[in-house]
Order: structure tokens, then sequence, then C-alpha cells
């Protein structure tokens, strides 16, 4: 079974730094994401003061607790009742070194207590069986120099939305640098949103978002949550613009234009998509890439995609310009039927 | 109007009579120290190789890449040694075992032959792909490293989700959905990667109450909250993202790249 489907191969010929081939029959095209995906937390994070952390349960289900102590403390939990010799406290070591997770089978609803752990220790509490949650998102996933970031978390205890609580984000850059602590507006339904202007740096690439929330929900229980997306920053290394496409023989003809900040290696990549059917949908039809090095200041693109038999009406293109030197998205554009 | 279909597929017919067939072996992420043969070979264990390669009867090429870096960067490391070996041993059809991120990489090099000059003479004899446990839409225990960033853990999770280093960020679930809509093949809605691949998700956490690594992976993925079925470290929506599903098993992401629980490697055999 393995071997007959292997053999069923895609042509992907390779012309010098050029690469065509055709999508499978019946795939769809699929437009980039514009946000990040969603990410859905039942955990929080603390950070040690060296008098102890407070855990908030919200009482559905088990918990974990996870410290991390440079120190070779040995941390006692103290549950909501006072206990803290509970039986339903257990101690798993997790590695070969000896440190230990807990599990708690059923937490009680209300603030249990680490203690005895050094000041900076990193305590980690995840309730897997809650249906407490908080989702997160970040937009766009590729940020383009001067575009808007939306930060957003949606908090629900099951089907209720949860409204009244803190959320903040905490933007890291790529190289490690912290921002300031971002406060989201509470929308009244769940969700929480900020709107960020300007990043509080340049620095290109894959940019962190870590998101903490606190707050009560219907029943007056406190909880707490923490979690995190990503989003790209692209450098501003090129605009790519200028689309033109034309049929020619059983060929489609690409070219655009390219005002390159950056020299370097560059991708022009096209994938050519139909109309969009009765669904909405669009059938990937055919894509090429071709690779070069660009100077700085204008340059001229092309590629040839071979159409064999794909019928050339209405098609759609989703046309990039990808670094190659330093990976990110220099420019995309699309043309063609909606 | 006058309708047109014409099916194109390319149809090839393996003559394994008359091939020299290889086996090629690409670990997952972890630490520099990866890039040492010896430790790249740990990595998997003697009895995986042994068992996947027949008793050793099978040629095979064990890549060790600095498992802290970025795909293209240990990409183009497993491209040189699979270039050099493969012609140095005229193996003209290869069979690639892949283990984590090391599923990824392999995607890199399929998806981007015009990348390096080396890429397209593999892809051209790679015969096809098994990947275990590949996180093809990130892993939700790469995102935990995002928010714990900043904060001081222990060993043992920072053995598992990694320190946040290029090659965690890479296997962030928001870095695959990026690199998936840019540069890499094969998932929903992109073009089809030119050989196939064969996925292999892990369901199971606790396989051996012996190991302390299984206590570690099931808390891994309680705190992570990995959906669904996952292996500790992998969920199996992310796995199966890209290619044909082999086989799932219930070793998880610690035993899935042995053959001491499920025997994976065994099933990797009968590929010869």
């Amino acid at each position: 079974m393995k071997r007959i489907l292997c053999t069923l191969l895609f042509a992907a010929p390779i012309f010098g730094q050029t690469a065509t081939g055709r999508f499978a029959p019946g795939e769809s095209y699929v437009a980039p994401e514009r946000n990040a995906p969603p990410a859905t937390s039942r955990m929080f994070v603390r950070t040690s003061d060296g008098q102890g952390v407070d855990l908030p349960a919200t009482g559905q289900g088990g918990m974990i607790v996870v410290i991390g102590d440079r120190g070779q403390s040995s941390p006692r939990l103290r549950t909501p009742a006072g206990d803290s010799s509970s039986r339903s406290i257990r101690r798993f070591a997790v590695d070969a070194d000896g440190h230990n997770a807990l599990h708690i089978d059923q937490t009680i609803a209300g603030r249990y207590h680490v203690s005895d752990v050094g000041a900076g220790a990193t305590v980690i509490a995840a309730e897997p069986d809650s249906q407490l949650t908080m989702t997160t998102t970040v937009g766009p996933l590729s940020r383009m120099p001067g575009d808007r970031i939306t930060l957003q978390a949606t908090l629900r205890d099951g089907d209720d939305a949860l409204i009244g609580a803190r959320v903040f984000a905490h933007l890291t850059a790529p190289d490690g640098t912290e921002g300031k602590s971002i406060a989201l507006a509470d929308k009244g339904t769940g969700v929480y949103e900020a709107i960020v202007d300007e990043l509080p740096a340049r620095t290109s690439g894959f940019w962190s978002v870590r998101y903490d929330a606190d707050g009560v929900n219907a029943h007056g229980v406190e909880f707490a949550r923490s979690g995190s997306n990503q989003f790209m920053n692209e450098r501003a290394s090129a605009h790519l613009g200028g689309i033109h496409s034309r049929i020619v023989g059983d060929h489609l003809h690409v070219t655009a234009s390219a005002d390159v900040i950056e020299s370097g290696r560059y991708r022009f990549d096209v994938i050519v998509a139909s109309s969009r059917d009765a669904n909405g949908e669009r059938r990937g039809l055919a894509w090429g890439e071709a690779e070069q090095s660009l100077g700085n200041g204008a340059s001229e693109l092309s590629i040839d995609i071979p159409l064999s038999g794909v019928r050339a009406e209405d098609l759609f293109l989703d046309v990039r310009l990808l670094n190659l030197d330093s990976m990110g998205m220099a420019g995309r554009q699309t043309l063609g039927a909606d | 109007m006058k309708r047109c279909t014409l099916a194109v597929v390319l149809l090839l017919i393996a003559i394994t009579a008359e091939a020299k067939t290889g086996v090629v072996f690409i670990h997952g992420k972890g630490g520099t120290s990866l890039a040492t043969p010896s430790v790249a070979r740990a990595y998997w264990t003697d009895d995986m190789i042994r068992a996947t390669t027949k008793g050793y009867t099978i040629p095979y090429l064990i890549c060790s890449y600095d498992g802290t870096q970025y795909m293209w960067v240990a990409g183009n490391t497993v491209a040189g040694q699979i270039y050099n070996w493969m012609t140095a041993n005229a193996i003209d059809d290869i069979v690639v075992e892949t283990h984590s991120f090391g599923g990824v990489v392999i995607r890199w090099i399929m998806s981007n032959p015009t990348y390096d000059s080396r890429y397209q003479p593999i892809i051209s004899r790679i015969r096809w792909v098994n990947s275990i446990a590949p996180p093809n839409k990130g892993s939700e225990a790469a995102d935990l490293a995002g928010t714990l960033s900043g904060s001081w853990l222990t060993g043992w999770l920072i053995d598992l989700v990694g320190q946040k280093n290029n090659a965690t960020t890479n296997c962030t679930t928001s870095s695959m959905a990026y690199y998936n809509q840019y540069y890499l093949k094969g998932t929903s809605g992109r073009p089809a990667l030119p050989k196939t691949v064969y996925n292999i998700a892990g369901y199971g956490l606790w396989n051996d109450f012996a190991h302390s690594e299984d206590y570690g992976l099931a808390t891994l993925s309680g705190i992570a909250g990995l959906p669904g079925e996952d292996d500790g470290m992998v969920a199996q929506y992310s796995a199966q993202a890209v290619g044909v599903v082999w086989f799932t098993t219930e070793a998880n992401h610690h035993h899935n790249r042995h053959n001491d629980y499920r025997k994976i490697g065994d099933s990797l055999a009968t590929d010869f």
C-alpha cells in the first residue's frame, strides 16, 4: 500500500533556481491565516517573593504543581482547608535527579499556598480538567512595518463569559528584551483586547506575547491563567508590487517589481488558484518558485508556470516575495478573480 | 463550454531489485551535543537502529546536528551528511526515519529544493519518509517555553520543553503556522511534498512506571494543555497534519524513538 501511494507523485521539475508543480487534484487553496493560531490555557505561573505563593484553584478537577527553584528547598503545599499533609496531594519524581511535581486529585475551590520556596522560584499550576479557560491570539501573525498589533484574550468558564478580570500582556523581543506590561480592556463579552501601535523595538523575528489573567468567576471563585502566542515582526527588506500575468502558450507568465532595501537571496513564489466556488472555496491549481539574488534598488521578477491543462480563466494569484537570508516575508499581494 | 480534464500523474515504479537501499535517521531537537554522532546515536538507541536496519544489514546513516537551531540550519547540516553518504556509498533509494523536530527538518529540505544544491539530488533518491511524532503544526509544549520565558525552570522541564532557543521557537504553534503558510509544503491548502510522508502519532503517556521520564511527559501534557490525544510532547492533530497516517502508537514521546515499547523499530523494518 505504501509503495502504491509513493508512486503517485506530483511533478515538480527543477529548472535552475525555479521549481514548479501542481496541486493534488481536489486540493483547496487556503489563504494565510491573519492571526496566530488560538492557544487555550488552563495553567498559570507565579514567581515567589520568598514569602510563599498563593495558587487559586477552581475546584474543577485536579491540579498539577511544578516548582522551579534554584535552591534545594523542600516546598510544602497547604490546602484551602489549612491541611498540609492531605492524602489528596501526591508527589511524583519527574526526572532522575529527583525533581518533584505535586498532583492534587481533586482541588477545593480556594487558595492553595506553597511555602518554603526561595525568592525568585517559579511555581507553575495547571488545572487540566477545568472548564475555565483563557484562549489567546495575536495578529497579524505576519506583521509588516507599520501594522498595528492586536492582543486578544478570551476568558470562559464553560459556556459563561468571564468579565471583570484583570488581563495583562507582556511583549518579548526575539533578543529577549521585555516590554512594559500592557493592560487589556474588558470588552464585556469575555473578550479582552489591546491595540499596540508601535513595538518597543524594531527587532525582526518572532516576538512572544505572554498573557496573565486573574479574577473571579460567577460563583465568586478566584482563578488565574497564563498563556502565550507569537508573531513574526517582518523586516522591511523589500517591497513587492506591480503584479501582472498573462497566458503564453500553455504557461502562465507572472511578473512583478521589487524595490529591494536589503540585498540578498529572495524567492518569488506564486500560487495559482481557481475563482471561488459556490461554497466560497478556491481550488489550488499550480505553483511556482523562482529564487534569485537581488541587489539594492528596483528589480524585475518573473516566472513561468506550466498550466498543463488548467483552465486559464478566472485565475487567482497569491504572490509572495520571501527573504531567504533572514527568513521572513518581504511582501505579499493577491491578484485576480474574487 | 468544452470541459477539459487532464489528470497528470507521474507513475514511478521503483525497481528495487536494482536500487541500493539505505536508511537515514534524523533526530529531533535538543541540545547542542546532538551534533556529536555518539549522542545522536544514543538518542535513537542501538536497539532501534538494529531493529530498523534488520540487524544492520541495510546501510544506514544517523544524522547528527545541533538540536538548538532552526530547521534551515539543521537542514543544511543534515543535507551535507546525507549527500556525502549517499554519494560515497552509491545509495539511490533512501527511506528516511525521523523523530519529532526531525520531521520538520526533512520537510524543510523537501519543501525548498532550490535552497541548497544538495537538496534536489537527495529528494530524488528518497523513496518515502516515516515521520514519528512530528510537530507539523507545532507543539503546545514549545509554546510553554514562551509562557515561561524569563522564569527559572527545573532541569527536567528545560530538558523536555527546551530552552527558549531557535529550535524551540521553530516548534511553537505560532511559528509553525507561519512557516506552513510560507516556507513549508504538505499541510492542507498548500502544495504537496515531492515525496510521501507516513506519519506515526503517539497517544500514550504512561508507558513505563519505572521511568521518571513518563511522569515528566504526563505532567508536561497536563501543564501545556496539549489538545486531544498526545504523546506528552506532540499532539496527534499536529503529527497527522502532513502526509498519510501509517499507524498510531501508545508509545509516548520518550519511547517512540526507541524500540523498547511497542517495538516501533520492528515496524519501520517492514519497509525493507
